[in-house]
């Protein structure tokens, strides 16, 4: 199964990235997505610690299963306005 | 209603389309890029959106502010997206209704959870050259 990961604001700035896919098993919970973020962008720690993490726009527990073709978007600290 | 553009608000398009005889007040919020002391040699904000999920936020808040406030007849959102210049406006807020007592409470509370739940970011440009992503204070 395939998921895409969307990065906005500072969290795109400190990856370099829009985003990007991951090939995950089936019952892989949004905590696994979390973790292999932080290893394979280590210098975004300290924005991914002030992020949220949404599922097809919906927010998400990392205990939330994910499915094929899932959106997970990780989103800091918002500044509109 | 909300829209998210990269093009300039044109605030009396947006009054225009707005006006209705059942409406009795119009309240506008306009919210201007600033350069003021404070803010530190700032020339532009860039404004970024999750523009599939600002949108689907946004319907939940108008639908939670029309029931807070029954009386209010029309929601207008419009967020500028992209670079905006010193004294351009970045935000565009109407709210019309038959009398003018709800709507002040309506926007105040309407843009403070816009502020709080849409997810746009704001990055400030500085007059040196660098850049910085801004946080909201309330």
């Amino acid at each position: 199964m395939q998921v895409k990961v969307l990065f906005f604001g500072p969290a795109k700035d400190v990856t370099g990235l829009s985003h990007c896919d991951y090939t995950i098993e089936s019952h892989t919970p949004l905590q696994d997505i979390i973790v292999r973020l932080y290893a394979d962008f280590p210098k975004a720690k300290e924005v991914f610690d002030l992020c949220s993490f949404v599922i097809n726009k919906d927010f998400a527990t990392p205990e939330t299963v994910l499915k094929d073709q899932d959106q997970i978007a990780v989103l800091p600290p918002v500044s509109g306005g | 209603m909300t829209h998210l553009t990269k093009d300039p608000i044109e605030i009396q398009y947006w009054i225009d389309q707005y006006k209705h005889p059942e409406v009795g007040a119009m309240e506008l919020f306009i919210g201007f890029t600033r350069n003021s002391p404070e803010d530190d040699g700032i020339v532009s904000l860039v404004y970024e959106a999750y523009e599939e999920m600002v949108l689907a936020e946004a319907v939940t808040l108008e639908s939670f502010i029309k029931q807070r406030y029954p009386l209010i007849r029309d929601l207008l959102i419009i967020h500028r997206i992209g670079e905006v210049p010193v004294s351009e406006p970045s935000l565009l807020v109407v709210l019309t209704g038959s009398h003018r007592q709800t709507l002040f409470q309506a926007m105040e509370e309407y843009i403070d959870l816009l502020k709080k739940k849409l997810p746009i970011w704001k990055k400030g440009i500085y007059r040196d050259g660098h850049e910085q992503w801004l946080m909201n204070h309330f």
